[in-house]
């Protein structure tokens, strides 16, 4: 190479253009560095962060329309290679399968909100409302002829009505509500469980589940590895489909960089489960800045606003008349992390126990512990031995770790009508033993 | 702290400026020990007592380097078998222990009511299993005479060199060791490889990597029950894929560090699933690994010096024990036993026939050969395995994913793997034409389409936990 005699000239060079790289990128890419950085190292940056690329540009309406015409330009070309994708797409199904491929005819869910019974068309087709009012809803739609205006459920909405009022309802959640009568309307249809002692203790009893249910997962990373667990168990018993959400690095502490709250009501949006299983947290135990003002994780304000979100995933959940299984975070052995998981623990646990007939907690420390609270990497298991259960990092599990969770939250279901006792569920026989010691 | 991460990135510009200063200020030995520091101090960023642990293996293994050269000028053979036992054993304390007491207790239990062996909780120390085979093919090379015991410091950063110490490539003495020691004046042959280098990291690692794991490979391996056949094969094939973007996106990174801090490192990837052959295949993947397993493993049973039997038997071990370097873990043996066994049964074809068939079906055999194998490889356990090959006769339901999307990604993948070096060469020279700053700005254009185009996060490496 010629490259010989310039020595000097040419590692400038590479010094030169790889700085010049890295100065503009983090010009360009700023904000998303910094909230990079909050989510992985939790030091909130005191210099707040800095604005965005397009703000850089004079705000001339020249600029704002050409901003306009370069989104729709964009859009349009992102439709029409979705469209053509989907064309291609089924073409290729129809040499596969043939007819099968042809989508079934969608009937009126879709095409128009239509309301069907008369009587109830005024709660369950509200006005697009923001959520505070929306939740105040509810006790209407207890009123109605039929049979659940009980203790429990008006407690149940009192709370709600108290958890959305303590904090602004997120702006976000305008839009969704405009399609919250599709969503609604089968609901009022089937008349809720009396909230009676009787109804209570029931509803903590195994979940029935049957092969048109459907079970949204939504969790972390530790989620990620209990899903394909729970999923293939699940669809192996009870014939029941399951949607896995969870994604790594998330939690609740920092919705700027993944929304679960928004999320799970988008889901339901498009679905309707019956099941959710919540396994989040690991990510949480962190200092949070609300609106500039810096807070200590544990502290009140930290708990009002986490409760907050926690108590949105429920009720969401609850409006949609579907169960929620919160699975408490275990015992967390890394350093910064120890001894944080009882304090979300105990927030899950007390807004669970607000929403009775549909949500529960299940502390999964017993299962995955030797003394029911500490760190335990290797449980001692009967048939064999002390066997690891938790992975190097201290957070994560192995799988017979993953076994062990997934037998747990399989203790909760029972097939409708066989009158299975829940542990009946779980894997196999060894692994029943342990989940019940 | 992570080669692609952010923080990294932005330490290493600092750092980049302090090391071409220091060298044209102190010359080459100033620069040598400032990387080795920074190694060090890069190793501490994971966990401190990784450092220490790295710190004494280097000294044991440089201290018995020093013990192979007799005052007569005999080479000695007792400190090569000495720190080959001493090598394995610190890795497999650290690796394999726990593998062996669970398998070790699982077999005792029947026999032996109540049977225990002590639990030691031991972290795996990040890139133990690369460094270990650096250090022992540095003994060896001593051993056999090949090069001489290296000064002290040279050695250290031989073993510790912060871009190949978290994943390879493994390189040998003659390869990393004869850098450090040429007392010249450090050069940056060629810039503008450094940052094709980055850029094809970036296309590999961040985007394609990362859209075949979301889209494809942990859908379908996170619950394979659910899939049309077709969706099945699509998802190995994935996966095959996201491992080649993963480990040669990570070496394309490594290897442009390399380069920008003056060094250059062996290939390790040459378009493997071009591969004709399995023995091609190995030929091209992980290159730095197979060798060593075939100069230090393979060579030492014997080779192919004494009967065709007892190659086989060589290869056959040698293969295994390159699925056991991969995991503690019975599958990662498995799938070293498939790959021995697919060689000899290569071997014996060829033995048995001179029909040669054409490039393009035994590609195919091959990459369908190596697809069945990573599916061995990313196996949690057996039963995995089998649920995932039962679903090969799912041929009713309908596929739900965009399988002619990823036949056509693949197709394009194939023929881009036949094209890559003269594109490379191309661009390498398009790029050498440009000023520092028009290169920079190709960098800034190329990575923020990729951040548009890559799903959202931090990939992980899949080759750390090895």
């Amino acid at each position: 190479m010629s490259a010989v005699q310039d020595t000097e000239s040419q590692h400038l060079k590479a010094l030169l253009g790889i700085t010049f790289a890295s100065l503009l990128l983090v010009a360009v890419k700023g904000s998303a560095l910094l909230q990079y950085w909050q989510q992985t190292h939790h030091i909130l940056l005191e210099f707040g962060s800095l604005p965005k690329t397009s703000s850089y540009l004079p705000d001339t309406p020249l600029i704002r329309e050409w901003k306009r015409q370069w989104q729709n330009t964009s859009d349009y070309w992102a439709g029409v290679m979705a469209q053509s994708e989907s064309r291609m797409l089924l073409a290729g199904q129809l040499l596969l399968v043939g007819d099968k491929a042809i989508p079934a005819p969608v009937l009126p869910v879709v095409a128009a909100p239509v309301c069907p019974k008369q009587e109830i068309i005024t709660q369950a087709c509200p006005e697009p409302k923001p959520i505070a009012q929306q939740t105040e809803v509810k006790p209407a739609v207890n009123e109605s002829p039929a049979v659940y205006a009980t203790p429990a459920a008006a407690m149940t909405a009192s709370v709600t009505t108290n958890s959305a009022a303590d904090t602004p309802a997120p702006e976000h959640r305008d839009e969704p509500d405009s399609l919250q009568p599709d969503s609604l309307e089968p609901t009022p249809l089937e008349p809720l469980p009396e909230a009676t002692p009787e109804a209570i203790a029931a509803a903590q009893g195994p979940i029935t589940l049957t092969a048109n249910d459907r079970i949204l997962l939504v969790g972390d990373s530790l989620m990620q590895g209990l899903a394909p667990h729970l999923m293939t168990n699940l669809k192996r018993k009870y014939k029941v489909e399951t949607m896995d959400l969870s994604k790594h690095s998330t939690g609740l502490t920092y919705p700027a960089f993944f929304d679960w709250p928004a999320t799970v009501e988008d889901a339901f949006e498009l679905e309707d489960y019956s099941v959710v299983i919540v396994f989040l947290g690991a990510n949480d135990p962190w200092d949070m800045t609300i609106h500039g003002r810096y807070i200590r994780f544990g502290s009140e304000p930290w708990a009002a606003v986490y409760r907050e979100r926690v108590a949105r995933i429920i009720n969401t959940a609850a409006t949609h008349r579907a169960r929620l299984i919160w699975l408490g975070v275990p015992p967390l052995g890394r350093e910064d992390l120890l001894g944080k998981a009882p304090k979300l623990n105990a927030i899950y646990a007390e807004e669970a126990a607000k929403m009775p007939l549909f949500a529960r907690f299940v502390a999964t420390d017993p299962t995955l512990t030797s003394d029911g609270s500490s760190f335990t990497k290797f449980l001692e298991l009967p048939d064999r031995g002390s066997v690891m259960v938790r992975t190097d990092d201290g957070v994560h599990f192995t799988t017979q770790g993953h076994r062990l969770l997934a037998n747990l939250t399989l203790t909760q279901f029972g097939a409708a009508n066989t009158g299975k006792t829940p542990t009946n569920t779980a894997d196999t026989a060894t692994d029943n033993k342990i989940t019940q010691r | 702290m992570h080669y692609l991460s952010p923080e990294f990135g932005l330490v290493f510009v600092g750092f980049l400026w302090l090391y071409w200063w220091l060298g044209s200020a102190r010359g080459v030995g100033a620069q040598n020990l400032l990387l080795l520091v920074a190694s060090y101090l890069f190793y501490c960023s994971f966990d401190w007592r990784f450092a220490l642990l790295l710190l004494n293996f280097s000294l044991v293994i440089l201290a018995l380097a020093q013990a192979v050269h007799g005052h007569n000028g005999v080479r000695r053979r007792w400190p090569m078998i000495l720190g080959v036992v001493l090598a394995l054993a610190n890795l497999g304390i650290f690796k394999y222990y726990n593998f062996f007491r669970e398998e070790a207790l699982a077999l005792l239990s029947p026999l032996f009511n109540g049977a225990s062996l002590p639990v030691l909780e031991f972290v795996l120390p990040v890139g133990i299993s690369f460094y270990t085979f650096q250090g022992l093919a540095y003994l060896i090379s001593v051993g056999r005479g090949e090069c001489k015991p290296a000064k002290l410091l040279d050695g250290l950063l031989h073993l510790s060199f912060f871009p190949t110490l978290l994943a390879g490539p493994i390189c040998r003495p003659s390869e990393l060791l004869v850098q450090i020691q040429a007392p010249d004046e450090r050069k940056v042959a060629a810039p503008e490889l450094a940052i094709l280098l980055i850029i094809s990291a970036l296309i590999k690692k961040v985007w394609l990597s990362a859209w075949l794991a979301e889209e494809w490979v942990n859908p379908v391996f996170a619950d394979p029950e659910s899939y049309h056949a077709l969706e099945l094969a699509c998802g190995l094939m994935a996966y095959a894929w996201q491992l080649f973007f993963d480990f040669s996106g990570y070496t394309d990174v490594v290897t442009a560090l390399a380069l920008l801090l003056g060094f250059s490192l062996p290939v390790n990837f040459r378009q493997p699933y071009l591969a004709t052959s399995l023995s091609d295949f190995w030929r091209r993947w992980h290159i730095t690994l197979s060798r060593w397993i075939r100069d230090y493993v393979y060579i030492s049973l014997g080779g192919n010096r004494a009967s065709w039997a007892r190659t086989q038997v060589n290869l056959l071990i040698a293969m295994v024990l390159s699925g056991f370097w991969h995991g503690a873990s019975a599958t990662f043996v498995v799938w070293g036993l498939w790959h021995g066994l697919g060689l000899i049964a290569q071997n014996s074809w060829q033995k048995i026939t001179s029909l040669k068939l054409p490039d393009a079906i035994t590609q195919w055999l091959t990459f369908a050969f190596v697809c069945f194998g990573w599916l061995l490889f990313r196996a949690e356990d057996w039963r995995a395995v089998t649920t995932y090959t039962a679903g090969f006769s799912r041929w009713d339901s309908l596929p739900s994913l965009n399988w002619i999307g990823l036949l056509a990604a693949m197709v394009v993948f194939f023929m881009l793997a036949r094209r890559a070096e003269p594109m490379m060469e191309k661009s390498a020279a398009a790029l050498r034409l440009l000023p520092w700053w028009g290169q920079g700005l190709t960098l800034v254009a190329i990575a923020l389409l990729i951040m548009e185009l890559a799903p959202a996060g931090m990939p992980g490496f899949i080759y750390f936990g090895f």
